[in-house]
């Protein structure tokens, strides 16, 4: 080690922050070098006479001073804005009114000379903000394209619309109830928990404003200070604002469209993943007559054209909201989450890269070892052992990092095989069998009520594996007239593509039925096995601060 | 764990200001410490360092780079403690009595332990990884975090400054005279 290199090494040694072997070099070189060693001693003392400065330094409270200002400036501004609509009220020329406003707002619209409709429109915001000014309770009812069983936070054109319910109660004490069929959240005053169906629990013990990626949601409800904020977003960063009306059967509207950018740039990852991080077009619709906001839609911009991907169908101001709603009704037995926690070998976790993390946690999956599993994923219950049991882990890629996320992304593929028990049934009436799911239960009344196909004496002679391998082949050849034969229930050709379209790039293999209980049913397993590529999303930003996987199962 | 700079920034300026309660909680000592090696005053430097937290509140449109919050509120305090000296020398010009109490505001370098004289005098990159440290009482890897550099770098940069500090006070003739209590 050369004496330059020792001398920048000095705090980081004092630290304690240098790993053993440099910790190592370092003490052999001072063993020989008096002068470093020196160094390291006058090193020394100086941060004991700066530790004792520090020390005698009181610490400093600020917070509430600083945020009343803030708070009580950004009044004024808004109030500013108010009066800007006044002076239109009044009847004031256009221009003379932008003079006006243009010495009020201190340049607020100097950013952007705007075009007249975009400052109609604009106002139309401000009037909208002005029109509810302190709701006691919102209650909102919106459909969302979501991952129904994720937190509240994932968007895209990919996923079916899922409904999400969002109730809040204002006052000193404020409530929330966010929604949706895979997850509950609730803040009931004292605490704030999560119920994922079926019986995972996650509860922090204070009653937090937003949780669980609820933010953007909850943030709805505060139509005030959203609308307020859109204003300003859009007059800050020159978003495009436009105008139009509408005649519904509720009466007239107006309708106000916000040409929204993200802040993620464009090969960011996560950009067009959250409401929050999204290029996309918002529509803000207002009752021509109270001025209230009365609707909102969110579009996505893709390629092949804009995605609705938001719309809020019903907003109610001020409705009595039943406590119960602030309560979850909890199944008996559930399990709780907790922070991750230190490991007795906790050091050779906090050492992996988030490449290594992956390949352990992947390994552990492949090898089935729940407890290793379990020290990267929660929950770990049935349905992931299932999902994730006996995968081979093809390749990782090279990790990587979004500017909207604090952790790290490992691009993986593996190959997943799941045994599923499908059922074949024997329908007399049709002269065919016919394949049930996974763990469904044959109905006797539809299977007497089938009618036999023109075509049924080459189905008539099949053996039970014969019809689920027939079945699977028309899958794999995305032939849903043929698969539509081996199926009790009518479906459109389109839905079956759906939910069985990807069965075509997996290989199946159907292994030997049994009888099973129903009479004339056989219960028969079916290898599915697939490559999936995704990007595991690991974060150490804990206690024990070591890689948990956070998303991208 | 609480949320990272960045993050508080970009969710004020998403319409949250109660995010930019952060930042005042973890910057407010170093902060003030810093004002005061430029004011001397206590009582003065708690003032300004009010008065940049909600400067830069209201300016965060324009931080380019969110993950160097700390850097960028210290180049705000600086215009602001430039201000307040020369609003203190305005005074001074007024009356015999305001004088006295300017005076009495004024920085007094002799009041001050040499070694935090010193550190007023440090360069920009080395003052704040050790008004951080020191007087913030932040770990090196929270002033990483705080700085959005490289633990590496914060290390390098406290041994430097660690240099520059004992031979700036080595000059001062005294090196010795305050080592030992």
């Amino acid at each position: 080690m050369k004496c330059t290199e020792c001398r920048d090494a000095l705090a980081a040694y004092l630290e304690g922050l240098l790993d053993p072997a440099d910790r190592a070099r370092m003490e052999a070189h001072m063993d020989e070098c008096s002068s470093c060693r020196a160094e390291l001693e006058a090193t020394r003392e100086l941060t004991a006479r700066l530790e004792r400065e520090g020390l005698a330094a009181s610490p400093v409270s600020l917070e509430t001073q600083v945020m009343d200002r803030i708070l009580q400036q950004q009044a004024v501004e808004l109030r500013r804005l108010k009066m800007r609509n006044r002076i239109r009220v009044l009847g004031i020329s256009g221009a003379m009114a932008a003079a006006i406003a243009m010495l009020l707002v201190g340049g607020f619209w100097l950013a952007q000379p705007a075009t007249a409709e975009a400052e109609r429109a604009a106002e139309v915001l401000a009037q909208g903000a002005e029109a509810t000014p302190s709701p006691s309770t919102v209650h909102i009812l919106a459909k969302l394209r979501t991952i129904a069983h994720d937190n509240f936070v994932m968007i895209g054109d990919q996923y079916d619309f899922v409904p999400v319910e969002i109730w809040k109660q204002f006052g000193a004490k404020p409530k929330w109830r966010v929604e949706k069929p895979g997850r509950v959240a609730v803040m009931d005053g004292k605490s704030t928990t999560m119920l994922i169906r079926p019986d995972y629990v996650v509860t922090f013990p204070q009653p937090s404003p937003a949780a669980f990626d609820t933010g953007w949601l909850l943030a709805l409800t505060e139509v005030q200070d959203m609308l307020t904020h859109e204003l300003r977003c859009a007059q800050a960063k020159r978003w495009d604002l436009k105008l139009t009306h509408q005649t519904t059967a509720a009466g007239e509207q107006v309708i106000v469209t916000v040409e929204a950018k993200s802040r993620l740039p464009a090969d960011d990852y996560l950009k067009n993943k959250s409401f929050e991080d999204a290029d996309m077009r918002r529509v803000y619709r207002f009752d021509g007559k109270t001025k209230r906001l009365v609707g909102f839609d969110a579009y996505l911009h893709r390629k092949a054209g804009e995605v609705l991907i938001l719309t809020v169908e019903r907003i109610d101001y001020d409705q009595p909201i039943d406590p119960a709603v602030f309560t979850i009704k909890m199944p008996e037995k559930v399990h709780l989450y907790h922070q991750p926690e230190r490991l007795p070998d906790n050091a050779r976790y906090e050492k992996m890269t988030p490449e290594e993390a992956a390949r352990t946690f992947f390994t552990a999956c492949e090898k089935k070892d729940w407890k290793e599993v379990e020290k990267f994923l929660w929950p770990c219950d049935g349905r992931v052992r299932q999902y994730l049991g006996g995968l081979k882990l093809v390749r990782l890629g090279t990790p990587f990092q979004s500017k909207g996320y604090r952790g790290w992304f490992v691009p993986y593929e593996i190959k997943i095989t799941m045994k599923l028990p499908f059922r074949v049934c024997r329908s007399d009436a049709a002269k065919r069998w016919i394949v049930l799911g996974p763990n469904v239960q044959a109905d006797a009344k539809r299977l007497a009520e089938l009618k036999p196909l023109p075509d049924a004496g080459k189905y008539e002679k099949l053996t039970p594996k014969e019809a689920i391998q027939a079945f699977f082949a028309a899958c794999a050849k995305k032939d849903w007239t043929e698969a539509q034969k081996f199926l009790a229930d009518s479906t459109t050709g389109q839905n079956l593509e759906k939910e069985m379209g990807e069965l075509a790039t997996m290989d199946v293999h159907v292994g030997e039925p049994t009888a099973a209980k129903d009479a004339g049913c056989w219960e028969t397993p079916v290898e599915i096995s697939f490559v999936h590529k995704h990007n595991l999303a690991l974060r150490s930003d804990n206690a024990a601060k070591r890689f948990v996987v956070d998303g991208g199962i | 764990m609480p949320p990272s700079d960045a993050e508080c920034v970009r969710s004020c300026l998403d319409g949250h200001p109660e995010a930019f309660r952060h930042l005042v909680a973890r910057y407010q000592t170093p902060l003030t410490r810093h004002v005061r090696f430029h004011l001397g005053e206590m009582g003065e430097a708690m003032e300004a360092a009010q008065e940049t937290f909600v400067r830069a509140y209201f300016a965060l449109g324009n931080l380019r780079k969110p993950e160097s919050f700390f850097s960028w509120l210290l180049g705000i305090a600086d215009r602001v403690c430039q201000e307040t000296r020369r609003a203190a020398m305005r005074h001074k010009s007024v009356s015999c009595d305001q004088l006295e109490l300017a005076e009495a505001t004024k920085p007094d370098p002799g009041a001050r332990p040499a070694v935090t004289e010193a550190v007023t005098r440090l360069p920009d990159a080395y003052r704040e990884v050790v008004v951080l440290r020191f007087y913030g009482g932040h770990s090196c890897a929270d002033i990483s975090r705080d700085l959005g550099v490289p633990l590496g770098t914060v290390t390098k940069r406290l041994s430097r400054a660690y240099v520059l500090l004992r031979e700036q006070l080595a000059r001062r003739g005294g090196a010795g005279s305050e080592v030992t209590p």
